[in-house]
């Protein structure tokens, strides 16, 4: 039993170790927000008007988007929209909200709706304007388009307390290349 | 599988390797892998970069080839569909429609195609090379789980889910071995309709996977989610030689509790439990009659603060009145928990139960402790681990006498071929109450479809 | 019996054409005045009739078209989009595309915005109560659909097929169905108002076609009558020109032969030795004398009518006394007078002051008055003159008036109007066989005229007559000659 103790105290030693240095900051996790690049736009959270949701923590942000939570307070369910894999606004939506990577994601969801946890995939869009009309007909929807692609359909809603015209919002996503 | 006597010469290996000198020589391999974790992270970055960008690149050809042919056939679709739509009258594809024509489609509504339903199939499955050093053990290609997962829309509040398994060799219960060894067999291992409310109340009836512990729910019946190629032995299958009740066919209920960062989430099940007869004769998990009125009840809460990224920190309470056999009731309790940190590129799982029997009438209680312990971290497409698990079951113990005390480290390696292949390696070393030690060697295909 | 119905029919039938002549006759001096006022109004009349009503026909028929066919045009524009929304959303379900659901999303909402559009445009234009409620109706019934409709798009995009189906079953289809009662309603109250639109161009039409006829036969009525009118007024005129003529022939000839008469016996007496003495020859010799100078006088005025007539006689104008005149004019009727024994009666004012005209011809004008008075004065033998200036009553200032004033017959009124008319010689006169041209006042009145006056009558039967000459007054003594061409007559018929 000693030995047995010692054993587990061992491998404990070990596992915290390999989790202490796996859990440091890692280039893809940021506990703050890095400093904005002066061509990078802000990306905006949005929901449906008739949402009542106006302004949602980070972590909150992270389990909507990966699917740990289901409903809106009004009972509505939510609806994840997704733009195509390659646009950089979902690059910066893993990376900064999820902090994971494609594979990681879609692993993710898969896990979720295998063990019954996440209810439904998320959509996925091709184009912005896309994201925006979806949003603005379901109710329940959650996406995200740059501010330059934001319009009166649409909410933006705030991030720990903060909204994409203010200062120190956490969400940037590079300009558009032109194709 | 089933664990059998080792021979004489197997035995004095196994003695040979002792505690001590397995502790030692795990050490250096310990340090060696603390010491590489490192050098290996120094790489990583630039490594996982690139073979994300790799990846990346990848994935856009494919995508585009796929839209490419998702639009050919989207338009092929829309060509026929105005004419394809069941409802009458269908004639709707050349605006403006004459003034008898709108009044035909004027006479009766359109009505929509009842018929089609949102319903999805995945495929899981895992072809296994292995080989051990037990007596009348072989080294062997099996075909593992044949898994059709299904899950279905049926409305904004109402999800169907379910696992058809198909698999082959004969079934292990509590030491019992029947079926023949090379045929297949077909299981509905899960079968749950769930209604969700709310985040706060979610309720599911039907066949479902037990929540004790952490790993009974976070992984089912496809070893392509799982990192080691195949359960921790205290949450085997029933079918599988398992102790635990992996399966029940019941009701719950499972949410969040409002507790704001702590993140707390509660479930309770009701459910006919495991069948108690001893012999076994019959599936173990009473899908359809329940040998008695009891039923087996389940709480367990779990906590997943946002402090900690991944971390999920729970505890169960199952119980549970069984009925065997030429033996008194006993009622039996499994208290589990759990400790779990899984991010994508590193998980640690912990978890320890206690397995309490105690049979009516008399005063001893039969404990069967158990726990294990598995950790892995990413590398790119790399993924080692190891394991370590235990398990102390008397040798009186009235439901699963066979089991005894098992433990041992797993050492493996997992390589993600692509995004849906998985290909394993992995060491297990055994040690047995009594028995010789047993070693075995593994190498898993395993793939999502 | 028959004979006197036949009479006392024609006496009948005489009685309106009688009074018709004597309308026509009346009406006679203006007969292309009148024809042409009465074109001029029937015409009027007609065409404010058939424009009025061709007018209320076009608007008509304008409302109809814009009321009816616009309004169906209108309706099955909104059937269509209407169904177009719903097949939008059916096809979206045919896709499990997300962006391909979009569009059919899209195309759904575009055809209910223009339904909406639709919708607004019907209740900006419905004016009856029950148009405006089932406008009304069908906007509740197309919102209530499109929440259903809402909902169902947004079952789609989240993926939930079986739930947008079931509410499509239980809440679309029934909205859809009330909404496709709505505009079948409303189709057919603008198949209502097309045929009672219909109905009232029709009658408009029917309306002005009747009015037309009857309009069109009144005025070929209107203008036969006329026509009728116009030749029987010429028939009468003529025949009335052609009596007056006989009459002057008759009364020439009459006044010619007694003279002649006189002249013949008396040239028989001395051709036939039966005179013998110097007086008696002077006496003979003197009848003659005067009967000649009967005789050339009547031919002197006929002369002098005619001459005026034609616009051949000269006037030699001057400033006169009047007591000049007056003089002239009993100098030359002395003697007739002394012969029948009348008394003239002069009374003229002193200071009278002068007046312009010919002093042969006014005293051919006041003579012809004097020769009338005593013709006509019955029992009594006076006549009077008066001269006097008095306010004229045709122009601003003074004026001279010299009346010649008979206590005899007088002269009935219904004959006034007709006196100075050429050879006109009323019934009383003829009945009472006075004898004369019917020119004496014709001639006097066209001098007066000529003069710059006029010619008035007073009259009252068994009383007797007022001639009055108004001349006017000259400011100026002016010494030079004037000659003066007589107007034309407007009595004198051709």
């Amino acid at each position: 039993m000693r030995r047995l103790a010692g054993l587990l105290f061992l491998l404990a030693s070990a596992a915290f170790s390999i989790a202490a240095l796996s859990l440091g900051p890692a280039p893809n996790s940021r506990l703050l927000p890095r400093p904005q690049i002066a061509s990078e736009q802000n990306l905006a959270v949005v929901v449906n008007l008739s949402n009542p949701v106006e302004n949602l923590s980070m972590p909150e942000l992270r389990r909507i988007f990966l699917g740990e939570r289901s409903h809106w307070p009004n009972g509505r369910r939510i609806t994840l929209v997704m733009m195509e894999p390659g646009q950089p606004e979902r690059a910066v939506v893993l990376r900064d909200i999820c902090q994971m990577n494609e594979t990681d994601f879609n692993n993710h969801f898969l896990h979720g709706v295998f063990t019954g946890e996440v209810l439904v995939s998320p959509k996925t869009l091709a184009t912005p304007v896309g994201v925006r009309k979806f949003v603005f007909n379901v109710p329940g929807a959650i996406g995200y388009l740059r501010v330059s692609d934001l319009d009166p359909s649409v909410k933006a809603v705030r991030i720990d307390e903060r909204g994409p015209e203010d200062k120190g919002y956490r969400l940037h996503v590079p300009p558009r290349t032109a194709k | 599988m089933k664990f059998s006597g080792p021979s004489p010469i197997r035995v004095r290996l196994a003695l040979k390797l002792n505690n001590r000198i397995i502790v030692w020589r795990i050490f250096p391999l310990l340090l060696g892998i603390l010491v590489n974790t490192t050098i290996l992270r120094a790489q990583q970055p630039v490594d996982a970069v690139a073979i994300d960008r790799q990846t990346l690149q990848h994935l856009l050809q494919r995508i585009d080839q796929l839209e490419a042919r998702v639009k050919q056939l989207e338009a092929a679709k829309q060509q026929a569909a105005p004419g394809s739509l069941p409802s009458p009258p269908v004639q709707a594809s050349a605006p403006p429609l004459s003034e008898t024509e709108l009044q035909a489609d004027n006479a009766v509504p359109e009505r929509m195609d009842v018929s089609k339903t949102l319903l999805r199939m995945r495929g899981f499955g895992d072809i296994t090379l292995h080989g051990d050093n037990q007596r009348h053990d072989t080294t062997a290609f099996s075909l593992g789980q044949l898994n059709l997962f299904i899950t279905s829309d049926i409305s904004e509040k109402f999800k169907f889910l379910s696992e058809i398994v198909f698999e082959g060799g004969p079934d292990n219960i509590y030491g019992e071995t029947r079926g023949e060894n090379n045929t297949f067999g077909v299981d509905v291992e899960r079968m749950v309709l769930q209604y969700s409310h709310s985040d706060y109340f979610k309720f599911a009836v039907g066949r479902y996977h037990t929540a004790i512990g952490y790993y009974n729910t976070a992984y089912h019946h496809s070893t392509w989610f799982q990192t080691t190629t195949g359960r921790p032995f205290l949450f085997q299958f029933e079918d599988r030689g398992g102790i635990l009740p992996i399966h029940t066919v019941g009701a719950s209920a499972s949410g969040l509790i409002p507790s704001g960062h702590l993140g707390l989430h509660y479930v309770a099940e009701v459910g006919n439990g495991r069948a108690s007869r001893s012999p076994i004769t019959e599936e173990p998990v009473q899908n359809v009659v329940d040998d008695q009125n009891h039923k087996a009840f389940n709480l367990a809460l779990f906590a997943r603060p946002d402090a900690v990224r991944g971390l999920q920190v729970g505890f169960s309470a199952y119980r549970d009145l069984l009925a065997p056999v030429n033996l008194p009731r006993i009622g039996e309790t499994i208290l589990a928990a759990h400790a779990v940190l899984v991010r994508s590129k590193f998980e640690w799982l912990n978890e320890a139960l206690i397995v309490r029997h105690a049979p009516n009438g008399i005063p001893r209680v039969f404990n069967t402790p158990g726990f294990y312990t598995q950790v892995s971290k990413q590398f790119g497409s790399y993924r080692p681990y190891f394991r370590y698990q235990y398990v102390n079951a008397s040798r009186t113990e009235p439901i699963f006498p066979d089991v005894g005390l098992r433990q041992g480290p797993s050492f493996g390696l997992r390589y993600d071929a692509s995004e849906t292949v998985a290909v394993k390696l992995q060491y297990d070393y055994t040690a047995l109450r009594g028995q010789p030690a047993v070693n075995a060697l593994a190498l898993q295909v395993g793939f999502t479809f | 019996m028959n004979g006197q119905n036949k009479r006392a029919r024609r006496r009948t039938l005489a009685g309106p054409a009688a009074l018709l002549d004597r309308v026509l006759a009346l009406a006679s001096p203006y007969n292309s005045s009148l024809l042409l006022l009465s074109v001029f109004l029937i015409v009027i009349a007609i065409g404010r009739f058939v424009i009025r009503d061709l007018h209320t026909t076009n608007v008509e028929a304008q409302k109809m078209y814009a009321g009816s066919v616009l309004g169906l045009h209108r309706i099955g524009e909104l059937q269509y989009q209407a169904q177009e929304t719903r097949r939008s959303t059916f096809y979206a379900l045919t896709t499990s595309d997300s962006n391909l659901q979009l569009e059919y999303a899209d195309q759904s909402r575009e055809a209910d915005h223009r339904v909406n559009e639709g919708i607004s445009e019907y209740l900006l234009q419905a004016r009856m109560p029950n148009e405006i409620e089932v406008g009304k109706r069908l906007q509740r019934d197309w919102s209530e659909y499109l929440s259903v409709r809402n909902e169902v798009l947004a079952s789609i995009l989240e993926g939930i097929t079986d739930e947008a189906v079931t509410l499509d079953l239980k809440g679309g289809a029934p909205a859809f169905e009330r909404v496709r009662q709505d505009l079948e309603e409303i189709k057919r109250l603008y198949d209502e108002q097309a045929s009672q639109q219909l109905a009232n161009v029709a009658a408009t039409s029917r309306r002005t076609i009747f009015r037309l006829i009857g309009v069109l036969g009144i005025t070929l009525a209107l203008a036969s009558a006329s026509v009728w009118a116009i030749q029987r007024s010429k028939m009468l005129g003529a025949i009335q020109l052609a009596k007056l003529q006989m009459e002057f022939v008759a009364s020439v000839s009459h006044e010619l032969r007694t003279p002649l008469a006189v002249i013949s016996s008396a040239a028989d007496n001395i051709a036939d030795g039966l005179v013998g003495g110097k007086d008696q020859l002077k006496r003979y010799g003197s009848a003659i004398q005067n009967q000649c100078r009967q005789i050339t006088e009547l031919v002197n005025q006929i002369l002098l009518f005619a001459s005026t007539k034609d616009r051949k006689y000269r006037y030699t104008l001057r400033p006169l006394q009047v007591s000049q005149i007056i003089d002239s004019v009993v100098d030359n009727t002395a003697e007739l007078v002394q012969e029948i024994g009348f008394v003239i009666e002069r009374r003229i004012e002193s200071g009278l002051p002068c007046v312009m005209g010919d002093l042969s011809a006014l005293s051919q004008c006041l003579q012809n008055l004097i020769v009338n008075a005593v013709k006509y004065s019955g029992e009594s033998r006076w006549v009077g003159i008066r001269a006097f200036v008095h306010d004229s009553e045709e122009r601003s200032g003074k004026e001279i008036r010299i009346t010649v004033q008979d206590r005899g017959m007088g002269i009935d009124r219904l004959e006034m109007p007709h006196i100075f008319e050429p050879f006109y010689r009323g019934a009383a006169v003829t009945a009472a066989q006075i004898h004369g041209t019917g020119l004496g006042l014709s001639l006097a009145k066209s001098i007066a005229e000529a003069m710059g006056g006029t010619l008035s009558v007073v009259s009252e039967l068994a009383v007797g007559s007022i001639f009055t000459l108004h001349l006017p007054i000259v400011e100026k003594q002016e010494s030079e000659m004037a000659s003066v061409t007589s107007k034309p007559d407007p009595s004198i018929r051709k």
